[in-house]
């Protein structure tokens, strides 16, 4: 690394990974802080986030597996799913990113896992779509999570996949991204649920990727930082959603890579670690992971590689023998050939 | 703690609920320490869903929480099933203070799923066949979107309400409305072509077609290098070619020598030639892509490369 003086190093070409790392290991010392209790439905979500990020950085060991796995079985309901906290409701998010940390822990023998598929079949609509929790938020956000969750337990049979591809491609907008719904505006965080959940059933022929691919790299803006949606501001969150998108299509190449990764080092905090939405916001976990998620995809500093799909590391994925047809950094892609 | 919070313990009309303490165990993995306030609020609510209560003031006390928290959805849930207990045991309940209520709530907090699905729940149960119902929530819609014109879930509203109820008159001159106001809102664009897609039939008709063209290219003609207008041209086409109108390629053509930067009509024209597949179309293809590669576009210089060595297969395979 290079030092502009004794202790500082110049963020905006250093990624200061130690101090990401302390970051977010400290997170859940903060318990006093607004944030913390406002965000208590969410921290599994969060926890995701977290170790991952650190998985990247090769630091999970400075996470207390056992404890975190009993913490997180806490969290199961008797219907299967998982609440975002031990007293919270499930929903499909949250027990996505269960599944993702027993993954990373090498743990997913301690789920039952039965219950849990039970309670993700459940959620299919007859119209292919998949609702978040009992009160029914349909969003194609929820397929991609309950896609990928079974995909992971190695139990995709279990859903009407023509039905799911079906419902997916309603929601294809003609500028060629995808929306929530049938009809809503595309944006690049739906697109990345749509173009993962597409990835996993083997249907990417059904994306019209040339025009999707204009769209999306379309979304970085002069200042090397994505947009999620025509017009708007960069956010460090589309470093990943974008730049998943592209590379799941293979196109990453067509945005600017350096002087995307500019830009999120921009939004690196250089006193207390993390990573903002934009340069010089207060940094959090979720971006902090989007960030580095991002940097670890485009191949800089010497990051663990992170799947585009799945969202976790490509080499646990290949230990749990996923085909990776789209990851050229998985075993699995050879043998696609 | 604020100073004029009372708690709930020390309120008369309380006395007759045992608040239950959340119950971490002995040593918390991931101790939650709430601020004093919403933990009393939540020791009540927890001994409202077990002794499942469903009156007036338990409506007060999920006022107070999801004010302080509004993405809790259980709260939520609870909350319409208080409310579809009112109208079970018809109970006299303030439905439009309640509409009032989530009004408020989402100019706070104009992105909360919670507060946006209530209020469908409430429309849809209340006020969906109401004299003027769909109207005003269309006015309330408006004013939403006059604070944020790129809100997606008052725009997620917006489309239900049109489509569940047919509440379509009015929808295109809403649009030129907004994008009056702003012609570059991405939104706006795509809620026109959302009104068209669900009233008319793909392909549209050569009137419409003619009528968006000319509507797009206004707006084009604005600004050249707002992406939206062009993106909705390209659009309109589907299920159609749009080499079978001649008399757009010949209107791009003069764009094209007039807006010299622009990378959005230099597209548009590749892909007709594309469309058209001759050798000639397909060689002039080549010409506009090295232009946007070395010169117009060069920030995407990878994604022509990429449509130049495409086009170039097509070429060897007519020839």
């Amino acid at each position: 690394m290079t030092t502009t003086n004794s202790n500082e190093v110049d963020h905006t070409t250093n990624m200061l990974k130690d101090k990401h790392v302390e970051y977010i290991i400290n997170l859940d010392k903060k318990e006093k802080s607004f944030e913390y209790w406002v965000t208590e439905h969410l921290r599994m979500n969060g926890l995701y986030w977290g170790l991952t990020a650190l998985n990247l950085m090769n630091s999970i060991d400075k996470m207390n597996k056992q404890e975190l796995i009993d913490w997180l079985l806490s969290c199961q309901k008797p219907n299967g799913g998982f609440g975002g906290n031990t007293h919270h409701d499930d929903h499909l998010l949250s027990t996505l990113s269960a599944i993702q940390i027993l993954v990373q822990f090498d743990s997913l023998d301690k789920l039952d896992i039965d219950s849990v598929v039970n309670y993700i079949v459940k959620l299919q609509q007859e119209d292919g779509s998949f609702i978040g929790d009992q009160y029914g938020e349909v969003d194609t956000r929820f397929s991609f999570v309950a896609i990928l969750a079974l995909s992971l337990l190695g139990h995709l049979d279990k859903i009407n996949q023509d039905k799911a591809v079906e419902f997916i491609n309603k929601c294809k907008n003609f500028d060629g991204g995808y929306g929530s719904i049938p009809g809503a505006e595309s944006h690049a965080g739906q697109i990345y649920t749509c173009v993962g959940a597409l990835a996993i059933l083997n249907r990417l022929d059904t994306i019209d990727i040339d025009n999707l691919g204009w769209w999306l790299c379309e979304r970085q803006l002069p200042n090397g930082g994505l947009n999620g949606r025509p017009e708007k501001s960069s956010d460090v969150c589309y470093s990943w959603w974008v730049v998943s998108s592209l590379s799941t299509i293979d196109r990453l190449d067509w945005i600017d890579n350096d002087k995307l990764k500019t830009y999120i080092l921009k939004c690196q905090d250089n006193e207390t670690g993390g990573v903002a939405d934009k340069p010089g916001d207060m940094p959090d976990v979720f971006h902090t992971f989007f960030g580095i998620a991002g940097l670890s995809l485009m191949g800089y500093f010497d990051l663990e590689h992170i799947d585009p799909v799945y969202a976790l590391p490509t080499k646990l994925l290949d230990k749990l023998n996923i085909n990776l047809p789209w990851n050229k950094k998985s075993k699995s892609f050879a043998a696609n050939k | 703690m604020t100073d004029y919070y009372t708690p709930f313990g020390e309120r008369e009309e309380w006395n007759d609920v045992k608040p239950i303490e959340q119950n971490d165990g002995e040593h918390p993995i991931c101790p939650i320490a709430y601020s004093e306030e919403f933990k009393d609020k939540m020791n009540y609510f927890r001994a409202i869903l077990k002794s499942q209560e469903k009156s007036l003031r338990v409506i007060d006390l999920l006022n107070e929480i999801v004010e302080d928290n509004a993405s809790n959805y259980t709260v939520w849930f609870y909350r319409r099933e208080v409310l579809k207990a009112f109208e079970e045991n018809k109970i006299d309940f303030d439905i439009e203070g309640e509409m009032e209520f989530l009004t408020d709530m989402s100019e706070s907090d104009p992105k909360n799923y919670q507060v946006w699905n209530h209020r469908r729940f409430i429309f849809e149960h209340y006020f969906a066949h109401k004299d003027n119902g769909s109207e005003k929530e269309k006015e309330y819609l408006n004013n939403m979107l006059l604070s944020d014109s790129k809100n997606y879930h008052a725009w997620s509203h917006r489309q239900w309400l049109l489509k569940t109820f047919k509440q379509w008159s009015g929808e295109l001159e809403y649009v030129d409305k907004l994008l009056s106001l702003d012609h570059r809102n991405n939104s706006a664009w795509n809620h026109r072509y959302f009104v068209l897609s669900n009233t008319l039939s793909f392909p549209f008709g050569k009137d419409i077609i003619d009528r968006e063209i000319e509507y797009s290219l206004r707006s084009i003609k604005l600004s050249p290098n707002n992406e939206s207008p062009w993106s909705y041209l390209r659009g309109l086409f589907k299920n159609q070619k749009i080499s079978d109108y001649p008399e757009l390629l010949v209107t791009l053509k003069e764009l094209k020598a007039k807006y010299i930067g622009c990378s959005h009509v230099n597209s548009l024209i590749i892909d007709i030639y594309e469309e058209q597949s001759t050798k000639d179309s397909l060689e002039q293809a080549l010409v506009l892509c090295k232009l946007l590669s070395s010169t117009v576009d060069q920030i995407h210089q990878k994604y022509w490369n990429y449509k130049h060595s495409s086009i170039e297969k097509q070429l060897l395979a007519i020839k």
